[in-house]
């Protein structure tokens, strides 16, 4: 039985700083803290395989040598490193954080603008499918759409790897997603590796790794950040169609139940021309029943003119009366597009909550001075459906889905507006539920 | 239960229309006036409308 | 067969045997390479030191295997141009040999599997199909490795063997076999890859700071 394995202290080779190799023999390089100079760890005299090189230092947002608990078990954190591509002429870096359990293995975070992923290598390769507008990969049943290529190079390192790092290493780097998971292909000349990673929070690493104070906040969104409207915009419509047809039904409701009973019918006619006093009063008519609505409806014979009617609905008995106005106006005529008319003959208001009574209508009708009389007819209905309720509820009811779908394209826009396919039309076919 | 707030909303706005439908409420815009004398039955010129729209072009008074 | 302990030929240090049928072991203390013959162990040769392991499986190391519990009892070390791998030996309750693979932390168990019509060395491709025990596997990877040590209890006599080819063969439902050519005719092994936490490992080594 071997004895236990044990934790190596030794001295830089080249600035003789101390530095603790913790991945026991998994270690193949081993980055000075001190000089950044890049050390054998497999050789004895701990070789240099990178001089110090003046470059800016990177501070790692979780310290080397800290553990945490990932998947249900421990890890720490034993390598760190920054990887850069170059898209369109603009710099973006991202940082990996190499994890290790010396019964689990390895296993990586990395992050982005406050974007987490948590990342392991595959055995298992993906199927690539280049047919079709875009490329995709499947892994377990699960498709992932390609969202970059790129390029990246290591540009800064820290701790400890299993492979020889080197500042300047590069390998070429597809990304595929399906959120929350993001599957990509590393390859270098001579190998191709697959890995797996899930996206994060940072709330979730602080609270993993017990790290004081709060995380960076989140950027934009990232390539495989969950949207949060996944499957609540197809919700939300179902909703709003269940609602919509409930409306419906108490249209149909209001429309049956609704008396609609003729109270009141007379024509009159009015001559602007002819002096004297043009108000007038109906005769007593009876609006039985519950306080329901009221309409009266005028209806004229006018032809390219206007008439203003100021209507008083006047309880006899209580001497309560609802005051209001019309005004109908109708022009038409032909021109080079066609025939064209402008308002109509007859409008109608709907005097509401009309408790039950005897009433009548004093009517005060104008014109222009000098204008020809008109013929008019005066209708009273009681109780009457109003339309104008069910449009405004069915246009309220209509909001929350909009406000929803838009805000889940937005996101689903911000997400890939960071790809490779920015520039074109960033709505993907086949992301029915956002993505 | 994914969208409570909608269905409570929904409901609200449903419930609402029912009740406009069965008190018989519009959107017309209506001034009420108390105690109309029944004198206007004889004489509908002495009564003054407290309606505000009027469209008041040449009109003296 | 049966006797459990002994003393090494070469240092007279004990020598326990965990597993009755073994056929070769190694002294802890000495290095010797042991051999059992009739009644009386001969040594045979030494093994050279082993290569520093990352491995968190020891002998020693008990898991279990589609609910029965095995021991390891002993490994043979492969060397090839990209690292090194192990091969456990392990035995099951019932007597039985297996072996349990373990390279960077992909692990594979496995039975000899006694075969007519394996390809010969310089026929065999990667991506060939055949089908062994009535099932189509895939040729995965041609390994050429060189055995680098052994330790332990193993149940044949192997030791200093030269460069060997191995063939890997999988299936889509994880099924593994391996064919081993360092013997003529080849050997061939059948099994499946596990997960680490699949086979409940107890008694693995011991890593500083880690319990």
């Amino acid at each position: 039985m071997s004895a236990s394995a044990q934790v190596r202290a030794l001295n830089c080779s080249s600035c003789g700083a101390p530095l603790t190799v913790r991945a026991f023999q998994h270690t193949l390089s081993v980055v000075c803290g001190n000089c950044l100079s890049v050390l054998d760890a497999k050789d004895p005299n701990l070789r240099v395989l990178q001089r110090f090189q003046e470059r800016q230092r990177v501070l790692p947002r979780i310290p080397m040598g800290t553990r945490g608990k990932v998947r249900g078990d421990p890890y720490e954190v034993v390598g760190f490193q920054v990887r850069t591509i170059t898209v369109d002429g603009e710099q973006y870096s991202w940082s990996e954080y190499l994890l290790f359990n010396p019964y689990k293995g390895f296993r990586y975070l990395t992050e982005y603008q406050g974007h987490w992923n948590d990342v392991v290598t595959l055995r298992n390769v993906p199927e690539v499918d280049t047919g079709g507008q875009r490329p995709r990969a499947r892994l377990l049943g699960e498709t992932y759409d390609h969202f970059q290529t790129a390029e990246a190079e290591t540009t800064f390192v820290l701790g400890e790897f299993p492979w020889q790092v080197r500042v300047g290493d590069r390998a070429m780097v597809m990304d595929f997603v399906s959120p929350p998971r993001i599957l990509s292909r590393e390859s270098t000349g001579s190998e191709t590796v697959w890995s797996l990673g899930e996206y994060m929070t940072g709330a979730q690493v602080w609270q993993a790794f017990q790290l004081p104070g709060g995380p960076p906040a989140a950027q934009g969104v990232f390539a495989n950040q969950p949207s949060p409207y996944t499957g609540k915009v197809r919700g939300i419509w179902g909703l709003w169609g269940i609602l919509t047809l409930l409306l419906v039904l108490v249209g149909l409701l209001a429309y049956t139940f609704t008396g609609r009973e003729e109270v009141f019918r007379r024509m009159y006619s009015f001559s602007p021309r002819a002096g004297g006093e043009v108000s007038f009063v109906t005769d007593v008519f009876e609006l039985k029943g519950r306080p329901s609505s009221a309409e009266v409806k005028v209806s004229t014979d006018l032809s390219n003119n206007w008439a203003y009617f100021q209507f008083a609905l006047i309880n006899a008995d209580t001497g309560q009366a609802y005051d209001f106005g019309r005004e109908v106006s109708h022009y038409f005529g032909r021109d080079s597009d066609g025939a064209w008319r402008e308002g109509g003959p007859s409008d109608s208001a709907t005097v509401p909550a009309v408790p039950a009574g005897r009433y009548y209508l004093r009517v005060e009708p104008e014109m222009d001075a000098g204008a020809a009389a008109m013929r008019y007819e005066l209708v009273v209905r009681r109780d009457v459906p109003s339309l104008g309720f069910l449009f405004i509820a069915a246009g309220l009811l209509l909001i929350p889905p909009i406000f929803t779908t838009v805000r889940a394209v937005v996101f689903s826009q911000r997400r890939w507006a960071e790809s490779d396919y920015a520039s074109t039309d960033s709505d993907d076919g086949d992301s029915g539920d956002d993505d | 239960m994914k969208h409570p707030l909608y269905l409570l909303y929904g409901v609200m706005l449903l419930g609402l229309t029912g009740l406009a439908e069965y008190r018989g409420w519009s959107l017309l815009r209506v001034n009420e006036v108390k105690n109309v004398p029944k004198s206007v039955r004889d004489n509908p010129g002495a009564y003054r409308s407290h309606y505000g729209y009027i469209p008041r072009f040449f009109r003296g008074k | 067969m049966s006797q459990r302990a002994a003393n090494c030929p070469n240092c007279g240090a004990p020598v326990q045997f965990r597993w009755s049928s073994a056929v070769q072991t190694t002294c802890a203390y000495c290095r010797s390479i042991l051999v059992r013959r009739d009644v009386n162990l001969e040594r045979v040769g030494e093994v050279a030191d082993l290569p520093p392991d990352p491995s968190p499986i020891q002998i020693g190391t008990e898991g279990v295997y589609r609910d029965k519990s095995f021991v390891l009892v002993g490994r043979i070390l492969y060397e090839y141009e990209q690292g090194g791998w192990n091969e456990w030996h392990a035995v099951c309750q019932d007597g039985r040999s297996a072996w349990l693979s373990d390279a960077q932390a992909e692990y594979a168990v496995s039975f000899l599997t006694p075969h007519q019509g394996l390809p010969a060395a310089n026929q065999v491709r990667p991506g060939q199909r055949m089908m062994l025990n009535g099932v189509v596997y895939e040729v995965t990877v041609l390994t050429r490795a060189r055995y680098r040590g052994v330790e332990g209890e193993l149940p044949f006599e192997y030791w200093d063997k030269s460069e060997a080819l191995f063939a890997d063969l999988r299936t889509p439902d994880a099924r593994f076999a391996t064919i081993d050519y360092s013997e003529d005719p080849p050997l061939l092994f059948l099994g499946e890859a596990v997960g680490f936490d699949d086979l409940r490992l107890k008694n693995l080594r011991q890593f500083e700071g880690w319990s």
